[in-house]
C-alpha cells in the first residue's frame, strides 16, 4: 500500500483553467502599470498577457478576462508576482496546446514556490497540516507544507486549517480536496 | 470557495490592490528540528540512503529506538522495480510451485479474494516489485531499498531504510520466529503483526521528527488507529483483497506494540514475540490493548466426501479473511463486527476426478461463530447472492461453490 493521508497541494491550474485562459485571453495592451505599483493580480496577468501579446493572441480585454478567470485571488501577493514574472517567458505553443499549457505554468509554479517567504501564517497551518497528515499515514513534511503553502492566499490557509481536525483520514482527504481542488 | 462568490472576492482584492497597500509578508526564521524523544542525540534528517554515513546514522537511529546494542551495518542496494522484479523471479523459480494452485485460486475468485490469474507467478511478481518498498534479506544479511522513481524520495527512502534495519536487528533475536506454529493464512499473518509491527512502530517514531513535526504534539493513538483503518479501507477497494491483505499486519501490530512500549520497552517487546498472538482474530480484537483469544478454535471436520472426491488444498482464513469474504456484503463495520464473532474456520478445495480426468471441483467454506445470530447473519446475506450454497447451523456458516452443476448437498450439514 502506497502511504495515504493528505491531498498535497501542489499544481494549482489544471486543465479547466487552462481551457478558460485559452478562450477568454485575447489581444493584450501593455498592461501599462510600473511593476512597483501592480497588485498581485496585474503582475500575474501583465506575465500571462506580455507573453499572449508577443505571441499575438491576445486582445484588449486580456488583463481583466486574465483577472476574472485565472483564480489569482487564491494565490499569495508574492507567489501571483514571481508567477507572473514566470509567465511571461511562456512559449507561444503554450497558448495552442494544453498540455504545453500545464507544463509550463506547473514549472513556473515549481520555480516560484522558492522565491516566496514563509509567513507565520503558512507555519502555523502546517504545522497543523502536516500532523494531521501524519496521523493518517502520510510523509507530507514540513519543509514541503511551506514550500508548498507559501504559493496560496491567507483566504485559501485558512479554508485549508478548517480541515483540521477531521473525524477521520476519508474526511480530511475530501475537505483538503474540496480547498485545492 | 465556490465559483459563485468567487467574483465578489477579487473585486474586493482588487479593491485593496487598488489603495497601494503592499503586502510585504512577515518573514520567519527557519523551521525548529526535532527529535526522538530517548534518541536526542541523533538528528532526524532524511538523508540520501547510498551514501555510507547517512545509512550509520539511520541505523544508530534503529538501535537506540529499539533499545538494542549496537550493530554492524548490513550491505545497502537500491534497486529500480525491474531490478527488484529479477531478483523475486529468480527466488520464485527456486521455489517448489504451488500445489494446485489454479483449483486454490478458482476457488478464491469465487469467494471474490482474487482476481483470475493474481496467482500466477509473473503477477506476484508484478505485484511485490511495486508495491514493497524495502526488504531485508536475512539469507544474504542486505538491505534492499526500492526505487519506485518519483514516489521514491529522499524521506521516503530514509523511512524505509530505518524500518529495514529494525528488521535487520529483529533477526539477531528472533532468527527462529514462526518456527513451530501450523502455517495457514491467518497464523501467518498474525505472526507476521509481530515482525512487521515493531519495524513500522519504531519507523512512526522516526518518520515524525524526520518530517519536521513535535514527537510530543502527535496524537499517537489516533496515529495508529488511523493505520489499521486506512490499511482496511486501501484493502477492501483492491481486486484482490487476499493477497493485499498484508498490509494489515504492519497497522495491526505497530498498533499492538504502541500500548505498553512506555512501561516496558524492549524487554516488552520480546516477550510478546515469545508467547505470540496465533491469530488475526486476537489482533483485529486488541483495538486500546491486547486482548488474547479467550477460546480455542474448534476442529472442523470435513464432511464425509462421496466416493471419487478428494481435498486438494486447505487453508484457515481466519478472522481477517472472514472480514474480507463479508465485507462484500456489508458495511465494513459491520463485516469486522460478525468477524471478530468468529471462532474459527476451514477452507478446503475439493475435486473429483474420474479416471484422472477432473469432472468436478468445489469450495467448501465452514466457520465457527460464537453466536448462533452472527453465523444466521451471515449466512442470510451471503444467501441473496448467487454465489453458492449457504446454510447456518447453529453457530456454523457453511458456503459451498462448485463449478459446474454438480450436486453438492453432500457438503452441507443436515438442518
Amino acid at each position: 500500500m502506497r502511504d495515504g493521508g493528505g491531498t498535497t497541494p501542489q499544481r494549482p491550474m489544471g486543465r479547466a483553467s487552462a481551457l478558460v485562459l485559452l478562450v477568454v485571453l485575447s489581444l493584450a495592451p501593455a498592461c501599462g502599470a510600473d511593476d512597483a505599483e501592480q497588485t498581485p493580480v496585474e503582475a500575474f496577468c501583465s506575465g500571462v498577457c506580455g507573453a499572449a501579446t508577443r505571441c499575438q493572441v491576445a486582445d484588449a480585454t486580456c488583463s481583466s478576462s486574465c483577472a476574472q478567470s485565472a483564480h489569482v485571488e487564491r494565490y499569495s501577493n508574492e507567489g501571483a508576482r514571481h508567477l507572473g514574472d514566470c509567465l511571461d517567458g511562456l512559449t507561444c505553443s503554450a497558448f495552442s496546446d494544453e498540455t504545453v499549457w500545464n507544463e509550463q505554468f506547473n514549472a513556473c509554479w515549481q520555480s516560484s514556490k522558492p522565491l516566496v517567504p514563509v509567513t507565520e501564517h503558512v507555519r502555523g497551518v502546517c504545522s497543523r497540516y502536516v500532523e494531521a497528515s501524519f496521523e493518517c499515514s502520510s510523509l507530507y513534511s514540513t519543509e514541503q507544507c511551506e514550500l508548498d503553502l507559501r504559493m496560496w492566499s491567507d483566504d485559501m490557509l485558512d479554508a485549508a486549517a478548517a480541515c483540521f481536525p477531521a473525524p477521520d483520514c476519508d474526511s480530511l482527504g475530501a475537505c483538503l480536496k474540496g480547498v485545492f481542488g | 470557495m465556490t465559483v459563485s462568490t468567487r467574483p465578489l472576492l477579487l473585486v474586493v482584492a482588487l479593491a485593496l490592490a487598488a489603495c497601494g497597500a503592499s503586502d510585504e509578508p512577515d518573514t520567519i526564521g527557519p523551521l525548529p528540528h526535532y527529535r526522538i524523544p530517548g534518541c536526542e542525540a541523533y538528528d532526524t534528517a532524511p538523508c540520501d540512503v547510498r551514501d555510507a554515513a547517512c545509512q550509520s546514522r539511520l541505523m544508530q537511529i534503529a538501535v537506540c529506538l529499539r533499545q538494542d546494542e549496537p550493530a554492524d551495518l548490513p550491505p545497502v542496494s537500491v534497486v529500480s522495480e525491474i531490478e527488484y522484479a529479477s531478483i523475486l523471479t529468480e527466488r520464485v523459480a527456486g521455489r517448489a510451485p504451488t500445489p494446485n494452485r489454479d483449483e486454490l485460486e478458482w476457488a478464491l475468485s469465487r469467494f471474490g479474494l482474487v482476481m483470475p490469474g493474481a496467482l500466477r507467478d509473473d503477477a506476484m511478481v508484478l505485484y511485490t516489485a511495486t508495491h514493497i518498498d524495502g526488504e531485508f534479506r536475512p539469507d544474504l544479511q542486505d538491505v534492499l531499498i526500492i526505487d519506485h522513481g518519483a514516489k521514491t524520495d529522499i524521506a521516503e527512502a530514509s523511512n524505509t531504510l530505518v524500518h529495514e534495519f529494525v528488521h535487520a536487528l529483529q533477526y539477531r533475536e528472533l532468527s527462529d520466529f514462526g518456527d513451530g506454529y501450523v502455517s495457514t493464512f491467518d497464523t501467518h499473518l498474525a505472526l507476521k503483526s509481530l515482525i512487521e509491527g515493531e519495524a513500522r512502530f519504531h519507523e512512526l517514531r522516526y518518520r515524525a521528527p524526520m518530517l519536521g513535526l513535535d514527537p510530543r504534539q502527535v496524537d499517537w493513538e489516533r496515529t495508529f488507529e488511523n493505520g489499521v483503518s486506512a490499511a482496511e479501507t486501501w484493502v477492501l477497494k483492491q481486486d484482490s483483497p487476499f493477497l493485499a491483505v498484508t498490509v494489515l499486519p504492519y497497522g495491526w501490530g505497530s498498533r499492538l506494540f504502541s500500548f505498553d512500549w512506555n512501561e516496558t520497552g524492549h524487554a516488552g517487546v520480546l516477550a510478546r514475540f515469545a508467547d505470540p498472538p496465533t491469530t488475526t482474530h486476537a489482533l483485529m480484537a486488541s483495538v486500546h490493548a491486547y486482548e488474547p483469544d479467550d477460546f480455542t478454535a474448534p476442529d472442523i471436520a470435513l464432511p464425509e466426501l462421496p466416493s471419487g472426491w478428494s481435498a486438494i488444498g486447505h487453508e484457515v482464513f481466519g478472522a481477517v479473511g472472514t472480514f474480507l469474504v463479508l465485507a462484500r456484503y456489508f458495511t465494513p463495520d459491520e463485516a469486522r463486527e460478525l468477524a471478530l464473532a468468529w471462532r474459527g474456520d476451514t477452507f478446503t478445495v475439493l475435486q473429483r476426478t474420474a479416471q484422472s480426468t477432473n469432472v468436478g471441483t468445489v469450495a467448501l467454506w465452514s466457520v465457527e461463530f460464537a453466536s448462533e445470530a452472527a453465523a444466521t447473519s451471515a449466512a442470510s446475506r451471503i444467501t441473496l447472492t448467487a454465489l453458492g450454497t449457504t446454510r447456518a447451523t447453529g453457530t456454523r456458516l457453511t458456503v459451498v461453490v462448485s463449478d459446474r452443476t454438480t450436486d453438492v448437498t453432500w457438503a452441507l450439514p443436515t438442518e
